[in-house]
């Protein structure tokens, strides 16, 4: 039996960032290349998955469907405009709390242009397992009217 | 942020990649994930859009941690895709626990497509004191 000095296994952990001089340049490069080159990866970070939510677009005969990515929603933060052609889907979620920082919220605002006419008062959306379906029923096509012209 | 708040989690609990995977059977996306720390306890939340709460497996195997989320989400006939940024993938996440968790006592929560697990330290990591006799 030998008796060695005890040392918190916490306290170690501590320590080998300081025994390697590199571990916490090498954890830096791997935050930095994930927040950089994320996206292209198939790895979304954290920020892109929240202040820029993924979206979708589906259409069928009478419909235009957008599926928005938003997990860890409240329904009431929940934001949906429509004005001028744009839908503008904007929100805060709360996070964790973070040791003695409090709550943390995170604000996203996404805009998208709808392809075509849609009827503004009829849009209907719905919010389930973290994400958004926003539909917007296509506006009644304006037919072409014939007009008679009278020859004299 | 302190630099070691910064980079402490990532060292006790971190993803790990197998190359297998990579090239085997069926592919995966990584999904989006915080991982927070308390003197107690490490927080992890996974955010796993358009993951049913019922199609959420959570496995403990050989110190790793494995969170699968199936997307059982499919266009209902007639919806022609116009434009996709999502992906298709089922989503997995691995995380090395390296043993500094109590794995009997992991709790998990899932609400609107996060999922948040309290991953609890394990004894010998927590700060203690021996008493002397």
């Amino acid at each position: 039996m030998r008796i060695v000095r005890y040392q918190y296994p916490r306290t170690s952990v501590a320590r080998s960032a300081f025994l390697n001089p590199w571990a916490g340049f090498e954890n830096e490069i791997d935050r930095l290349v994930t927040s950089a080159f994320g996206s292209l990866l198939g790895e979304g970070t954290t920020a892109t998955t929240l202040s820029h939510p993924r979206v979708d677009l589906y259409e069928d005969k009478d419909h235009f469907h957008y599926r928005v990515e938003l997990p860890g929603l409240k329904r009431d933060d929940i934001q949906l405009e429509m004005g001028d052609g744009v839908l503008s889907i904007s929100g805060t979620r709360k996070g964790f709390e973070r040791d003695g920082a409090g709550e943390q919220t995170t604000s996203f605002t996404r805009s998208v242009s709808v392809p075509a006419r849609v009827q503004e008062d009829k849009i209907a959306a719905r919010y389930e397992d973290g994400v958004l379906t926003v539909t917007l029923p296509k506006a009644e096509e304006i037919k072409p009217k014939r007009i008679a012209i009278q020859v004299k | 942020m302190s630099f070691f708040s910064q980079i402490l989690p990532f060292q006790s609990v971190r993803p790990t990649t197998r190359p297998a995977e990579a090239n085997g059977e069926k592919e995966y996306a990584i999904p989006a994930y915080e991982v927070k720390e308390s003197t107690e306890a490490f927080g992890l939340e996974i955010f796993l859009p358009g993951v049913a709460k019922d199609a959420v497996e959570i496995n403990v195997d050989q110190g790793e941690l494995v969170v699968t989320g199936s997307r059982a989400w499919k266009a209902p006939e007639g919806w022609t895709e116009i434009f996709r940024e999502s992906s298709q993938l089922d989503l997995r996440l691995r995380l090395d626990l390296n043993d500094v968790v109590n794995v009997d006592k992991i709790n998990a929560e899932f609400e609107q497509g996060v999922l948040r697990v309290t991953l609890p330290k394990a004894e010998a990591l927590k700060p203690r004191r021996i008493g002397v006799n």
